[in-house]
């Protein structure tokens, strides 16, 4: 009866109660959608970032990252790879040699990072493959190959089939250098990668640097990013970290997630604002409703009904129509966020600044669970605490007052 | 008809402050009531006729006096005892626009018999019963809006006996009513009073309705003047 005596006060005043209704489900659908936009655009981002160069988790020797040293490299690494690719979850594993080294032509020379990769894995762990923007990538097989970005080809003036040398310090400590030619050309739209990294063969960068046959990195690409720690957890047993260092890529560049975050602050003041809204519709449209029915409120009390039926009467009230408005915002926001997910948003044409390499000009709205029912739970909550008030000032009534001229 | 009394009461007085200012509604106020009487409490306007059907009804204290029901002492009661009481002993019809407007006729009799906690096929069977010995068959899903005023206090009239109070209150249960409705309401009050011995005690000023009364107490300026049989 508590339920039907609610579920009828709202539709009492109908105007009144869709207004409030409307206005918490369209608070929550442009809340859901702007969620969707920065969640699909923060995940695109990362993807894109896994997938230019870092990959999901690292592997090197420890210390390696902090002091460069060539020398402490990952001894039996097809073993190791081997051994990798047997975890259901990873997808790939590209072992890579990195060295800095300098890049020369007749007019122009550079200091690069160069990194000795094996074709067929590196294209299954990063895009490079798709990067390619005039030639071909890599051989399989070494065949004294570089391949570079097309600013920087630009900048060496140097283009497809002709050679440069390349300069690097060999594992002994001498002086190395070969002379290598442009197989293709890549644009990944990371400034850092496009002017500063070359690839080449694994082996060309071996015999290059008259190292043995080891590696820097190993380098993984897991099937879905959601079981990154459980991963590194699982391999650190094969792993020992006195040895070995695994890192995520969150590791490698906590900016990324500085930045996801700092965009998501934005966001929940967004979402407070939209709540404080929300609080305020309905705990307006609750006094109001109180208020009105404050002598029939009277007569329930003169019947026997105790205070704290009233109370929950009212609080069922409020949340009943938050419910509903909660719904319909899940909803609309909900296929809001698919349809732009599925459609996408085109920026292009708006502002170049959106232009962002990372996330690209198309955003595919995909809100994240999480924050869709964070706010939808948060908006709830809030509607109920706000009828709060209202109820105590409902049952702080006195029966005789209330139907004392009735 | 005179047995026991199921409610006496001794020296009530009940006063209000208004800006400061001492006003007696209640003085001194003793009477008693025997199960099964129709007792009309009368008096002009402002002698204190609400406010002692308040009192009786267990929705306001007294400053001083006993008010007994069925040997309870109302006045030591605590708030939620007289809640209680209310819910159980009490039948209350006020002036007018008594019913919860969002319920049927049927749903607002049920609605006294949950707060009594009754279970649904027992419910059923009670409010058909009820809103038919007021005479209101077949309009038991009409809204208040729906049915006139005379209606809606025969509503409030199965709504008050409906579960089988120890008494009905009625405060001018016909002031918004026209003289005939009026009149009709009052007898139908008296029928269920004779046919099911439910004691009635209702206040008015209307000569009309104090001459169907089976006793009246009248009220000036917050006394008793001498009662009339
Ligand atoms: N809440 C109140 N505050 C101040 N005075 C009141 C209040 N309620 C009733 N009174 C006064 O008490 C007296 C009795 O009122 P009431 O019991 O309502 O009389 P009746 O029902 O016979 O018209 C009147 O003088 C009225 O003005
Ligand atoms: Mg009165």
């Amino acid at each position: 009866m508590l339920i039907r005596l609610a579920w009828r006060n709202i539709w009492r005043n109908t105007r009144r109660s869709l207004i409030t209704l409307s206005a918490i489900s369209f608070g929550l659908t442009v809340l859901i959608f702007l969620w969707g936009f920065g969640d699909g655009a923060h995940e695109r981002m990362v993807e894109n970032f896994i997938s230019i160069s870092v990959g999901h988790l690292q592997i090197h020797t420890s210390g390696y990252l902090r002091s460069e040293d060539p020398s402490l490299t990952i001894p039996q690494w097809r073993e190791k790879v081997e051994r990798l690719q047997g975890f259901p979850e990873v997808y790939s594993v590209s072992p890579r040699i990195r060295s800095h080294a300098l890049v020369a032509t007749p007019t122009q020379s550079s200091g690069v990072l160069l990194s000795g990769v094996l074709p067929d894995t590196e294209i299954k762990v990063t895009r490079l493959l798709e990067f390619i923007s005039k030639g071909r990538f890599l051989s399989p097989e070494p065949k004294g190959e570089v391949v570079i970005g097309e600013d920087f080809a630009r900048f060496l003036n140097v283009s497809i089939g002709e050679r440069i040398v390349i300069l690097t310090q060999g594992f002994n400590g001498s002086l190395a250098s070969g002379s290598y030619e442009v197989a293709g050309l890549f644009r990944s739209g990371v400034p850092e990668i496009d002017r500063g990294q070359i690839f080449l063969h694994l082996k060309t960068v071996q015999e290059l640097l008259s190292m043995p046959d080891e590696v820097h990195e190993l380098t993984i690409r897991l099937k879905s990013s959601s079981q990154l720690e459980d991963t590194r957890f699982a391999m650190s047993r094969v792993f020992p970290s006195a040895e070995y260092e695994i890192q995520t890529w969150i590791d490698l560049s906590p900016m990324v997630v500085q930045w996801i975050e700092l965009d998501n602050i934005i966001l929940y003041i967004i979402l407070l604002v939209v709540t404080i809204i929300v609080s305020i519709g309905i705990m307006n449209a609750m006094l109001m409703t109180v208020f009105e029915r404050f002598k029939e409120f009277g007569i329930l009390r003169a019947m026997g009904t105790m205070p704290h039926e009233i109370l929950l009467m009212i609080l069922l009230e409020a949340a009943m129509l938050t419910l509903l408005g909660t719904i319909a915002g899940i909803i609309m926001g909900f296929g809001l966020d698919r349809f732009y997910g599925w459609h996408g948003i085109n920026l292009s044409e708006y502002s170049h600044a959106f232009a962002n390499f990372y996330s690209g000009t198309v955003i595919y709205t995909h809100v994240s669970v999480k924050h869709l029912l964070q706010s939808a739970g948060i908006v709830f909550i809030a509607g109920i605490l706000s009828s709060i008030y209202p109820a105590i000032k409902a049952v702080r009534l006195q029966p005789v007052e209330a139907i004392r001229y009735v | 008809m005179s047995e026991k009394p199921i409610i006496m009461v001794k020296g009530l007085s009940k006063s209000y402050n208004l800006n400061n200012e001492r006003i007696p509604a209640l003085r001194n106020v003793s009477l008693e009531v025997k199960q099964g009487e129709f007792i009309a409490i009368a008096g002009p306007s402002g002698s204190g006729k609400s406010t002692l059907l308040h009192l009786l009804g267990g929705i306001d204290t007294p400053d001083t006096g006993q008010i007994l029901v069925n040997l309870k002492d109302l006045t030591v009661m605590s708030e939620k005892n007289r809640a209680i009481y209310r819910r159980f002993d009490v039948g209350f019809i006020f002036q007018s626009f008594s019913l919860i407007p969002v319920l049927s006729a049927f749903e607002n009799v049920e609605y006294s018999l949950l707060l009594k906690k009754l279970k649904e096929g027992e419910r059923e069977v009670m409010v058909r019963e009820a809103l038919k010995s007021v005479g209101l068959e077949g309009l038991e899903s009409r809204r208040p809006n729906q049915m006139s005023g005379g209606q809606q206090q025969r509503v409030a009239v199965a709504r008050a006996m409906v579960g089988n109070p120890a008494f009905i209150l009625a405060d001018e249960p016909t002031a918004n009513l026209d003289t005939r409705t009026g009149i009709d309401l009052i007898d139908l009050m008296k029928r269920v009073n004779e046919r099911q011995g439910v004691t009635f005690i209702f206040s008015t000023h209307d000569p009309k309705i104090i001459s169907r009364a089976g006793r009246v107490y009248y009220l000036e300026d917050g006394s008793l003047k001498d009662k009339t049989v």
